[in-house]
């Protein structure tokens, strides 16, 4: 330890210029992994946004008049259940349901960045709805393959599971965006209205920070951290008869009415083996059966996603490149300051060896200045990263640790070359 | 002993001379990477809406804006009305020009477009013109980079002419330096301009990107350069011996420590450009950044 400090003494600046050097280069590994890691992240994110295939949006298209005529035949909704049965569960392909459409809230005054054109500025949001003062929130309606479409994670509470996804009279269960954490917990209920009908929704989980999905109607990735998933829930219960007297809000039947007609608006990608035609077949046959409106279909504009997908990696593989370029300089440069500093000091070691130290001795404080070097530095590292980066990734700090443990071994091997012929010509 | 000493001076600053170029271009790159990605808005970018306003009303804001600022105005997703006060290479071009301060107010409809809109052109007396709301404008350059991007599906026009065919009122976005919305706040158009802060969408949407890499590059460079000294004084000290031979020879001090210094010098210098040569000789070939 004296010698250490001995050593230390009279190689100040040089001693200091290490410590900067290593504290840098510990802090740019750490750095540049922390960014790549999530660069590769936001690469995988947008790989399963966009797995190269073909997306297509269909649409009803009631023509004039025919809503009338379509809400008002008979045994209307047991059709649009059994149409809603047959899109799910067929081979053609993959049915996605992502209606972005406000969901209309009661007594959310507090929550307006959470409304619909807060940020285009816009800011009475609030209007009335049956006697009740109503906000508009910003809102998905998913299916639940959408949760595994787009890897949706929950930071607290529950992803949706199945049952969520069939309707109880209990309550709705909802999904909220990162930022409803500062006003809401799980479990809060909120009352507003579910395909017209009035419910409760309950929040069952909280979506990560910057869960993000594709939208694709827009065509653009979004993030959901001011966004409320709803489920796209199937009635399983015939709705129960409306009271006389009884308000529109609690028609069952219109509620489940309104939702079916909405999942008429789907977004589908076709199964391996199977092409358009195939759909269109399809779905022109379960259309006469079932005595469904006219549709239109689109194909999904993919740029974005696309030419996101091209870019970003290349920097992080360019600064890899020059972070690991400089650790090997910097595992130089450390090998050179202590065969120096060992150079520096042969007539100190000489004496150690003359009073019968071995050279396990000599070596223990050559590698004595290494690691003091190596753990001040990954301590300094470590503060500034968690400072800055919020994190520390111990995988880069061990591989540091366990390369820049190898610097003393050059000195080391020069002090053993060294015959006493070396060290008296020293002397004189 | 003595010539590897000379090889790690050699390697630090080939290496520093390689660094340097490598990480402007990479800097450079991810810059307008991370713009495109992002709308082509900086991160300066001050976005508002237009109620009520009049084409006099933008016109002031024109009039107003500072030298090098951007005036965007959204006509839709691809399609956006562009005002540039006097810069002329303010936005990326791969083939023709951008738009110049003779362009606006002249009268002219002019467009730049991504590339993937070349095919919908027209030529009309050995000009190419694209056609929007059946006016054309002539196109006087074709919008991108190297590599497919965003841009390639964007049409921008002149601003003044989109205030031709298109109502005031909309979506603005005013791009510049770090004060480039101050015009906003001008007693005229308070009554007409509110700022909004548009959902985060793309790239935004997914990842909160720092721009960092000047402050990587210099300490990388630091780094290197605290290489360079630790090699230089291991040097030196080889030289020590040298030196004190050229002193009992007779020769003057000051002409050993020149002799050493022009070394020194001559041999950082040539392994920098040596570096720096490499770089861009990889670079033209594809490899680096």
């Amino acid at each position: 330890m004296e010698e250490l400090i001995i050593s230390i003494k009279r190689a100040k600046v040089r001693f200091l210029l290490m410590i900067v050097l290593f504290t840098i280069v510990f802090f740019l590994q750490n750095f540049i992994f922390a960014a790549s890691e999530n660069v590769q992240s936001q690469q995988e994110s947008l790989r399963t946004m966009y797995d190269g295939k073909e997306y297509f949006f269909v649409c009803k298209n009631f023509e004039e008049g025919d809503t009338g005529i379509f809400y008002h035949s008979a045994g209307r909704l047991e059709d649009l259940k059994k149409v809603h049965s047959e899109l799910m569960n067929q081979p053609f392909f993959e049915y996605f349901l992502q209606i972005k459409q406000s969901l209309e809230l009661v007594e959310f005054e507090n929550n307006e960045s959470f409304t619909v054109n807060y940020e285009e500025g816009s800011e009475n949001n609030r209007y009335e709805l049956f006697g009740q003062i109503c906000f508009r929130a910003k809102a998905y309606y998913i299916s639940q393959n959408i949760i595994d479409k787009f890897a949706l994670k929950v930071s607290s509470g529950r992803m949706f599971e199945g049952e969520d996804f069939i309707y109880n009279d209990n309550y709705v269960p909802v999904v909220v965006g990162h930022n409803y954490t500062n006003n809401f917990s799980a479990g809060d209920t909120f009352q507003g209205y579910y395909w017209n009908k009035s419910v409760d929704f309950k929040i069952i989980g909280f979506l990560e920070e910057n869960a993000s999905m594709l939208s694709f109607v827009q065509g653009d990735p979004i993030c959901l951290d001011d966004y409320i998933l709803v489920p796209g829930a199937a009635f399983t219960d015939e709705p129960a008869k409306l009271p006389d007297g009884a308000l529109q809000t609690m028609d069952e039947r219109l509620l489940q009415e309104t939702a079916y007609t909405s999942y008429l608006n789907f977004i589908i990608t076709l199964s391996d083996g199977y092409e358009l035609n195939d759909f269109i077949a399809y779905y022109d046959g379960l259309r006469s059966k079932y005595n469904i409106p006219e549709y239109y279909l689109a194909q999904i504009n993919m740029f974005t996603v696309k030419m996101l997908q091209l870019s970003h990696t290349k920097y992080y593989d360019s600064m890899l490149f020059l972070i690991y370029s400089i650790t090997l300089f910097s595992f130089l440069s450390l090998c050179i300051f202590l065969a120096l500093n060992s150079l520096r000091k042969l007539n100190a070691y000489y004496i150690h060896l003359l009073l019968g130290a071995g050279y396990v001795k000599i070596y223990g404080m050559i590698l004595s200045e290494g690691l003091f070097i190596l753990i001040i530095c990954q301590l300094l590292s470590f503060f500034i990263s968690n400072i800055i980066t919020g994190g520390y990734r111990f995988l880069p700090a061990a591989a540091g640790c366990f390369l820049f443990a190898c610097a003393p071994i050059p000195a080391m091997v020069m002090v053993r070359r060294l015959t006493e012929k070396d060290f008296l010509w020293r002397k004189e | 002993m003595f010539k590897l000493r000379k090889a790690l001076i050699i390697a630090v600053f080939l290496m520093i001379g390689f660094t340097v170029p490598v990480m402007i271009r990479v800097i450079a790159d991810n810059q307008m990477n991370t713009r495109i990605n992002r709308e082509f808005y900086s991160d300066q970018a001050v976005s508002f809406f237009a109620t009520g306003a009049d084409r006099n009303d933008m016109e002031y804001i024109m009039e107003n804006m500072k030298e090098g600022d951007i005036l965007y105005g959204e006509i839709d997703r691809y399609c956006r009305g562009v005002y540039v006060k006097d810069h002329k290479n303010a936005l990326p071009v791969i083939e023709g020009r951008s738009f110049q301060s003779t362009d606006f107010f002249a009268g002219r409809k002019l467009a730049l477009i991504g590339r993937n809109l070349r095919n919908d052109c027209k030529m009309i007396n050995g000009r190419y013109y694209y056609m929007l709301q059946k006016e054309p404008y002539e196109v006087i350059g074709t919008l991108g980079i190297q590599s497919p991007s965003l841009l390639d599906n964007y049409l921008w026009i002149n601003l003044d002419a989109m205030l031709d065919t298109f109502s005031p009122d909309g979506f603005y976005v005013l791009d510049g330096g770090r004060n480039c919305g101050r015009i906003l706040h001008d007693v005229r158009l308070t009554d007409i301009v509110s700022e909004v802060r548009p959902e985060e969408v793309g790239i935004k949407a997914m990842y909160k990107e720092r721009s960092t890499g000047l402050v990587i590059f210099s300490l990388l460079l630091a780094c290197f350069l605290i290489c360079a000294s630790v090699c230089i004084s291991f040097w030196l000290e080889g030289q020590k011996y040298v030196m004190t031979v050229k002193r009992l020879c007779g020769i003057p001090n000051f002409y050993v420590r020149l002799e050493l210094w022009m070394d020194l010098i001559i041999t950082c210098g040539l392994s920098f450009c040596c570096g720096s040569l490499i770089a861009v000789l990889l670079w033209k070939n594809g490899l680096p950044g």
